[in-house]
Protein backbone atom coordinates (compact mmCIF):
# COMPACT_ATOMS: atom_id res chain seq x y z
CA UNK A 1 0.00 0.00 0.00
CA UNK A 2 2.63 2.52 -0.86
CA UNK A 3 2.00 6.07 -1.97
CA UNK A 4 3.21 7.79 -5.02
CA UNK A 5 5.84 10.37 -4.51
CA UNK A 6 3.22 13.36 -5.00
CA UNK A 7 0.79 11.81 -2.50
CA UNK A 8 3.82 10.72 -0.06
CA UNK A 9 4.85 13.98 0.21
CA UNK A 10 0.98 15.54 0.65
CA UNK A 11 0.95 13.62 3.25
CA UNK A 12 3.68 13.96 5.03
CA UNK A 13 3.16 17.98 4.74
CA UNK A 14 -0.15 17.07 6.54
CA UNK A 15 1.42 15.73 9.40
CA UNK A 16 4.09 17.62 9.63
CA UNK A 17 1.74 20.97 10.06
CA UNK A 18 -0.53 19.40 12.47
CA UNK A 19 2.23 17.56 14.73
CA UNK A 20 4.04 20.55 15.35
CA UNK A 21 0.87 22.64 15.31
CA UNK A 22 -0.50 20.65 17.93
CA UNK A 23 3.48 21.10 20.03
CA UNK A 24 2.53 24.97 19.49
CA UNK A 25 -1.16 24.72 20.36
CA UNK A 26 0.11 22.52 24.07
CA UNK A 27 2.31 25.50 24.70
CA UNK A 28 0.26 28.49 24.15
CA UNK A 29 -2.95 26.23 26.42
CA UNK A 30 0.39 25.79 28.98
CA UNK A 31 0.78 29.93 29.08
CA UNK A 32 -3.31 30.17 29.58
CA UNK A 33 -2.62 27.90 32.49
CA UNK A 34 0.07 29.85 33.88
CA UNK A 35 -1.72 32.80 33.77
CA UNK A 36 -4.94 31.41 35.36
CA UNK A 37 -2.57 29.85 37.92
CA UNK A 38 -0.57 33.19 38.59
CA UNK A 39 -2.46 36.00 37.76
CA UNK A 40 -4.25 37.85 40.37
CA UNK A 41 -6.87 39.80 37.86
CA UNK A 42 -10.32 38.09 37.97
CA UNK A 43 -10.75 39.09 34.22
CA UNK A 44 -7.44 37.59 33.69
CA UNK A 45 -8.39 34.39 34.99
CA UNK A 46 -11.88 34.22 33.88
CA UNK A 47 -10.48 34.97 30.20
CA UNK A 48 -7.77 32.36 30.37
CA UNK A 49 -10.40 29.33 31.22
CA UNK A 50 -12.60 30.38 28.60
CA UNK A 51 -9.58 30.76 26.38
CA UNK A 52 -8.18 27.35 27.35
CA UNK A 53 -11.61 25.61 26.73
CA UNK A 54 -11.79 27.02 23.25
CA UNK A 55 -8.12 26.15 22.32
CA UNK A 56 -8.37 22.66 23.69
CA UNK A 57 -11.64 21.66 21.98
CA UNK A 58 -11.06 23.74 18.38
CA UNK A 59 -7.23 23.50 17.92
CA UNK A 60 -5.67 21.08 20.38
CA UNK A 61 -8.33 18.04 20.08
CA UNK A 62 -8.72 18.54 16.16
CA UNK A 63 -5.05 18.99 15.69
CA UNK A 64 -4.24 15.84 17.68
CA UNK A 65 -6.98 13.42 16.42
CA UNK A 66 -5.36 14.49 13.00
CA UNK A 67 -1.86 13.82 13.92
CA UNK A 68 -2.88 10.43 14.65
CA UNK A 69 -4.82 9.71 12.14
CA UNK A 70 -1.94 11.49 9.78
CA UNK A 71 0.54 9.63 11.65
CA UNK A 72 -1.14 5.96 11.11
CA UNK A 73 -1.41 6.94 7.05
CA UNK A 74 2.07 7.56 6.68
CA UNK A 75 3.38 4.52 8.21
CA UNK A 76 0.86 2.32 6.01
CA UNK A 77 1.76 4.49 3.49
CA UNK A 78 5.51 3.78 3.07
CA UNK A 79 8.07 1.33 3.92
CA UNK A 80 8.64 2.00 7.86
CA UNK A 81 5.00 0.52 8.40
CA UNK A 82 2.95 0.54 11.70
CA UNK A 83 4.75 -2.51 13.73
CA UNK A 84 8.33 -3.00 11.66
CA UNK A 85 10.44 -0.21 13.45
CA UNK A 86 10.44 0.07 17.70
CA UNK A 87 10.78 4.13 17.04
CA UNK A 88 7.20 4.10 14.81
CA UNK A 89 5.42 2.03 17.41
CA UNK A 90 6.65 3.57 20.40
CA UNK A 91 5.65 7.18 18.34
CA UNK A 92 2.14 5.45 17.75
CA UNK A 93 1.65 4.55 20.94
CA UNK A 94 2.67 7.38 23.03
CA UNK A 95 0.69 9.49 20.45
CA UNK A 96 -2.43 7.26 21.33
CA UNK A 97 -1.76 7.72 24.84
CA UNK A 98 -1.50 11.68 24.32
CA UNK A 99 -4.82 11.74 22.29
CA UNK A 100 -6.98 9.78 24.58
CA UNK A 101 -6.04 11.57 28.08
CA UNK A 102 -6.42 14.61 26.10
CA UNK A 103 -10.29 13.46 24.94
CA UNK A 104 -10.83 12.63 28.69
CA UNK A 105 -9.65 15.65 30.30
CA UNK A 106 -11.37 18.23 28.14
CA UNK A 107 -14.21 17.92 29.89
CA UNK A 108 -12.94 18.69 33.20
CA UNK A 109 -11.47 22.04 31.57
CA UNK A 110 -15.42 22.50 30.11
CA UNK A 111 -16.58 21.98 33.35
CA UNK A 112 -14.11 24.54 34.73
CA UNK A 113 -14.61 26.98 32.35
CA UNK A 114 -18.25 26.85 33.40
CA UNK A 115 -17.27 27.01 37.09
CA UNK A 116 -14.71 30.28 35.92
CA UNK A 117 -17.91 32.09 34.19
CA UNK A 118 -20.20 32.09 37.05
CA UNK A 119 -17.43 32.75 40.20
CA UNK A 120 -16.46 35.55 41.94
CA UNK A 121 -13.37 36.49 42.33
CA UNK A 122 -12.17 34.68 45.45
CA UNK A 123 -13.82 31.60 44.13
CA UNK A 124 -11.35 32.57 41.00
CA UNK A 125 -8.75 32.67 43.03
CA UNK A 126 -9.11 28.92 44.27
CA UNK A 127 -9.71 27.66 41.14
CA UNK A 128 -6.36 27.51 40.23
CA UNK A 129 -4.79 26.97 36.61
CA UNK A 130 -4.52 23.36 34.21
CA UNK A 131 -0.57 22.77 34.58
CA UNK A 132 -0.44 19.61 35.18
CA UNK A 133 -2.01 17.75 31.75
CA UNK A 134 -0.63 19.91 29.46
CA UNK A 135 3.12 20.04 30.39
CA UNK A 136 3.14 16.10 30.89
CA UNK A 137 1.53 16.35 27.18
CA UNK A 138 3.81 19.11 26.25
CA UNK A 139 6.84 16.34 27.03
CA UNK A 140 5.13 13.04 25.35
CA UNK A 141 4.68 15.29 22.34
CA UNK A 142 8.41 16.12 22.32
CA UNK A 143 9.47 12.75 22.66
CA UNK A 144 7.49 11.46 19.81
CA UNK A 145 9.02 14.38 18.27
CA UNK A 146 12.80 13.24 19.23
CA UNK A 147 11.75 9.72 17.91
CA UNK A 148 10.49 11.10 14.81
CA UNK A 149 13.40 13.27 13.64
CA UNK A 150 16.39 10.77 14.96
CA UNK A 151 14.51 7.36 14.25
CA UNK A 152 16.36 5.25 16.15
CA UNK A 153 17.57 1.75 14.82
CA UNK A 154 15.67 -1.50 16.03
CA UNK A 155 13.93 -4.24 14.73
CA UNK A 156 10.67 -5.59 16.23
CA UNK A 157 10.11 -9.19 16.14
CA UNK A 158 7.15 -8.84 13.11
CA UNK A 159 9.61 -6.33 11.42
CA UNK A 160 12.35 -9.05 11.38
CA UNK A 161 10.25 -11.48 10.16
CA UNK A 162 9.24 -9.07 7.24
CA UNK A 163 12.63 -8.44 6.60
CA UNK A 164 14.08 -12.30 6.49
CA UNK A 165 10.82 -12.89 4.08
CA UNK A 166 11.61 -9.85 1.66
CA UNK A 167 8.75 -8.33 2.61
CA UNK A 168 10.56 -5.38 4.26
CA UNK A 169 12.46 -2.18 2.26
CA UNK B 1 5.70 9.50 12.54
CA UNK B 2 7.23 8.25 9.85
CA UNK B 3 8.94 10.30 7.60
CA UNK B 4 9.33 8.97 3.75
CA UNK B 5 12.17 11.69 2.68
CA UNK B 6 14.73 9.08 5.32
CA UNK B 7 12.91 5.92 3.27
CA UNK B 8 16.44 5.58 2.28
CA UNK B 9 17.44 4.28 6.07
CA UNK B 10 15.57 1.33 4.77
CA UNK B 11 18.24 0.12 2.57
CA UNK B 12 20.64 1.22 5.25
CA UNK B 13 18.77 -1.42 7.40
CA UNK B 14 19.58 -4.32 5.01
CA UNK B 15 23.36 -2.92 5.24
CA UNK B 16 24.00 -3.53 9.35
CA UNK B 17 25.69 -6.65 10.66
CA UNK B 18 23.23 -9.25 11.23
CA UNK B 19 23.74 -8.97 15.15
CA UNK B 20 22.31 -5.69 14.56
CA UNK B 21 19.51 -6.93 12.55
CA UNK B 22 18.72 -9.86 14.40
CA UNK B 23 19.89 -9.86 17.95
CA UNK B 24 17.94 -8.53 21.04
CA UNK B 25 16.15 -5.21 21.08
CA UNK B 26 18.03 -1.89 21.07
CA UNK B 27 19.48 -0.69 24.49
CA UNK B 28 17.86 2.47 23.77
CA UNK B 29 14.29 0.41 23.51
CA UNK B 30 15.51 -1.16 26.87
CA UNK B 31 15.84 2.05 28.31
CA UNK B 32 12.90 3.55 27.22
CA UNK B 33 10.53 0.82 28.51
CA UNK B 34 11.91 0.98 31.81
CA UNK B 35 11.66 4.35 32.00
CA UNK B 36 7.98 4.11 31.20
CA UNK B 37 7.40 1.23 33.22
CA UNK B 38 8.80 3.22 36.38
CA UNK B 39 7.45 6.49 35.67
CA UNK B 40 3.75 4.40 35.28
CA UNK B 41 4.50 3.16 38.68
CA UNK B 42 5.28 6.04 40.16
CA UNK B 43 2.04 7.50 39.03
CA UNK B 44 -0.23 4.14 40.38
CA UNK B 45 2.08 4.73 43.44
CA UNK B 46 1.04 8.12 43.86
CA UNK B 47 -2.40 7.82 42.99
CA UNK B 48 -3.20 5.09 45.68
CA UNK B 49 -1.59 5.98 48.28
CA UNK B 50 -2.55 9.97 47.64
CA UNK B 51 0.34 11.29 47.35
CA UNK B 52 -0.32 13.28 44.20
CA UNK B 53 -3.51 14.65 45.48
CA UNK B 54 -7.16 14.32 44.19
CA UNK B 55 -7.04 13.61 40.74
CA UNK B 56 -9.52 15.56 38.24
CA UNK B 57 -11.38 18.51 38.77
CA UNK B 58 -11.71 18.25 42.59
CA UNK B 59 -8.74 19.11 42.85
CA UNK B 60 -9.40 22.58 41.00
CA UNK B 61 -10.61 25.48 44.21
CA UNK B 62 -11.12 24.90 47.50
CA UNK B 63 -15.15 23.74 47.53
CA UNK B 64 -16.23 27.09 47.70
CA UNK B 65 -16.95 27.09 43.69
CA UNK B 66 -20.86 27.17 42.39
CA UNK B 67 -22.30 23.99 43.37
CA UNK B 68 -23.94 23.97 39.71
CA UNK B 69 -20.86 22.34 37.87
CA UNK B 70 -21.97 20.29 34.50
CA UNK B 71 -20.34 16.88 34.75
CA UNK B 72 -17.79 16.26 32.40
CA UNK B 73 -15.26 13.62 32.72
CA UNK B 74 -16.66 10.40 33.68
CA UNK B 75 -15.36 9.61 37.21
CA UNK B 76 -13.36 13.01 37.62
CA UNK B 77 -14.87 13.60 40.80
CA UNK B 78 -16.90 17.22 39.98
CA UNK B 79 -18.96 16.77 42.51
CA UNK B 80 -16.43 16.66 44.95
CA UNK B 81 -16.28 20.44 43.99
CA UNK B 82 -19.49 20.74 46.08
CA UNK B 83 -18.40 19.70 49.73
CA UNK B 84 -18.14 21.77 52.51
CA UNK B 85 -14.85 22.28 53.84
Amino acid sequence: MAMGPGVRKLALASHLTVAVGWIGAVIAYLALGVAATTSTDAQTMRGAWVAMEVTGWYVIVPLAVTSLVTGVVMALGTRWGLFRHYWVMFSLALTAFAVVVLILHMPTVSSLADVAKEADDQQLASLGGDLTHPAIGLIVLLVVQVLNVYKPRGLTAYGRRKQTSGGIG
Amino acid sequence: MPDPSTDARTTEVGQRTPEENFGASPRWVKVFLITGGVLVLLFVLATITGIAGEHGPGRHGSGNTPSSVPDGEGGGGHGSMDHDQ
